[in-house]
């Protein structure tokens, strides 16, 4: 199979997403009570098999990690984003996280899948620990992604029950206090990750030519993550501002990887 | 030519002080249907008797006789010589199903999309059935009331949302902690509804620890009732740190938790939302605690607006309630008058009542 083929299957994802997206609008508008949260399950579990098969089949393509331009690093955090929505939102029965999820995963495939050309970059032989850098970083970008979300859906939340006007989207909400511990908990498993991620990428990175710009990027982007989870399991500061910053950091990570990267030498697509 | 019918006392068409004279115990029912089945000859009988109704299902071949024998099954079984007659309403055929298919659904109850009817009715079928009272007809119209039931809940929001304040509240409550089971709760002050309030939460495993009253000596007469500890008055402001819901209902003039009071123990939860109900006019809470991040303040009008809200919500779903019901209804219906026409041919048109 080509490589024009494959994004075929990340395509067929890319639609399911929309279709989630689209169906999840509609339920939480609508006054209207259905197995909605079944059906939005079991199509964005769909969409990840076909985003599961695209990164698997380009990855034998390219016997690499399918990590190598802006495509395929899309595709990956959003594969990363659903994975990680399937861990948190079966563990704590939160449905309406598949709702946030699916048009996040949908707009990071639009992006890559309208972005750059999709040629595959050639990667320096540095062995596993290079995979295992850059797997671990699109991980933990995307656990913060759904910390995000979660964060999102605590606001609005939140919100509500401070004006006392309860809308029909409140039936969906978690418990608020379940979203305080999902996020402590997710904050930490995320900085966790990255911490791998970074001392992998440490570990492979010529020391003659370290690239300072998104070493100083990723420290930057670590001691944040780090001064939330100390924050949140020693301080405890209000939630509404946890979830402030959640918002604030994954965006910024979001908008600013790719400028970074292109000033990266090794990490330019 | 047997006719499926039904009737009895309702909320809507008699007083209280009238039902309760001829409330049945569920245990009372198997003596009742045997008596009902000889007094008014009937084929198949299920009983219901609730705090808003006291009602029956039956099948049989003279229903305007069996309709007559109703009041007088339940003078002499109750023993009390009261004109039920002229409180008692009837139902036959299509109309009797329709009946049964919206009461089984809560479109009939008094808070309407309550839940509880569709217990008592299936307590009722099921005692019925074991007697030997539930027979062809009747075994089939409960069966389909109950999926009809079912249908109705998944599909619309007529059981959505609580519709008396202390119900609001363990909602309110549910949907900050979770389960309730080991949140701990805080009454300060008494009073009735504050009372009611903590029960409902404790009945969802809430657990009530704490009780301050300005009258030390309330404070341990609640506590003792509820095995709760009784603290003084002064001491409560320091505690709040330590629970996780606050009911207060004081008749202070003024505001006792205020704004200044509570922030600097929000820093000692841990992160954990603080949940205050303040059911006292005047108000005992500052509303400027809500600014507080963690800290969700309702009053009585908040929680008595959502309750409001809640029942026209429940309102506006009972039209989707009855087009999902008829369905159900109409499939009954035919099943029914294809059955009579099997065993009854020629007499159909005349079950053609309602």
């Amino acid at each position: 199979m080509n490589i024009s083929q494959e994004r075929i299957w990340l395509i067929l994802a890319t639609v399911l997403e929309f279709c989630v997206s689209l169906y999840g609008f509609f339920i939480l508008g609508a006054k209207k009570r259905t197995g909605g949260d079944k059906l939005s399950f079991i199509l964005l579990f769909i969409a990840f098999f076909l985003e599961t098969l695209f990164l698997y089949l380009r990855g034998i393509s390219i016997n690499h990690c399918p990590i190598t331009n802006f495509l395929e690093t899309l595709a990956f955090l959003s594969w990363a984003l659903l994975l990680i929505y399937f861990i948190i939102g079966s563990t704590y029965r939160i449905s309406i996280l598949g709702f946030f999820t699916a048009p996040t995963a949908f707009l990071i495939n639009l992006i890559g899948l309208g972005g750059r050309p999709d040629t595959p970059k050639l990667i320096p032989k540095l062995g596993w620990m290079l995979e295992v850098h850059a797997a671990f970083s699109i991980l933990a970008y995307a656990i913060f992604g759904i910390a995000a979300l979660a964060a999102v859906i605590y606001l609005m939340e939140d919100k509500e029950l401070k004006t006392h006007k309860l809308s029909s989207l409140f039936f969906w909400f978690p418990p608020i206090g379940d979203l305080f511990y999902i996020q402590k908990r997710i904050l930490l498993m995320g900085l966790v990750l990255l911490t791998a991620g970074l001392i992998g990428g440490i570990l492979i990175s010529p020391k003659s030519s370290w690239d300072w710009v998104k070493i100083s990027w990723s420290i930057g982007i670590w001691l944040f993550y780090l001064y939330l989870v100390f924050c949140s399991f020693l301080f405890h500061p209000g939630m509404k501002r946890l979830s402030i910053l959640s918002i604030g950091g994954f965006l910024f990570i979001f908008l600013t990887f790719w400028g970074i990267n292109y000033f990266s030498q090794f990490h330019r697509f | 030519m047997k006719i499926l019918f039904g009737g009895g006392l309702s909320f809507d068409t008699s007083s209280i002080e009238l039902r309760e004279q001829v409330a049945f115990r569920s245990e009372e029912y198997p003596q009742a249907l045997s008596m009902m089945k000889e007094m008014m000859q009937l084929e198949e009988a299920v009983l219901l008797s609730t705090c808003n109704r006291v009602e029956f299902f039956a099948v049989s071949k003279d229903p305007d006789q069996a309709s007559t024998s109703w009041s007088e099954f339940l003078k002499i079984y109750h023993k009390k010589q009261l004109p039920f007659e002229l409180y008692s309403h009837f139902y036959k055929g299509k109309n009797c199903i329709e009946h049964l298919f919206e009461l089984a659904s809560g479109l009939k109850s008094m808070v309407v999309g309550e839940t509880e009817i569709l217990g008592q009715l299936k307590e009722a079928y099921l005692i019925a059935k074991k007697q030997g009272m539930a027979g062809k007809y009747l075994n089939k119209l409960f069966q389909s009331g109950f999926a009809a039931a079912k249908a109705v809940r998944s599909a619309t929001w007529i059981t959505r949302g609580s519709i008396s304040v202390s119900a609001v509240a363990v909602d309110l409550a549910e949907k900050l902690f979770g389960r309730l089971s080991g949140c701990s709760i805080m009454i300060v002050g008494a009073g009735v509804v504050s009372e009611t309030t903590a029960k409902a939460l404790q009945k969802k495993g809430g657990n009530i620890i704490l009780v301050a009253n300005r009258t030390f000596e309330k404070a341990l007469s609640i506590s003792q009732e509820i095995k709760a500890e009784a603290i003084p008055w002064s001491e409560f402001p320091n505690r709040i740190s330590k629970v996780d819901i606050l009911i207060s209902s004081t008749a202070a003039p003024h505001y006792v938790i205020t704004r200044e009071k509570l922030a600097p123990l929000m820093g000692m939860r841990g992160g954990r939302p603080l949940f205050l109900i303040d059911l006292a006019v005047p108000r005992d809470i500052d509303p400027a605690v809500q600014d507080l991040d963690g800290v969700y303040c309702y009053n009585i009008d908040d929680l008595q607006s959502i309750a409001d809200q809640n029942l026209k919500d429940r309102l506006a779903e009972v039209d989707k309630c009855k087009t999902l019901i008829a369905p159900h209804i109409e499939r009954y219906y035919q099943w029914m008058i294809s059955s009579l026409n099997a065993t009854e041919s020629g007499f159909i048109r005349n079950f053609r009542i309602a």
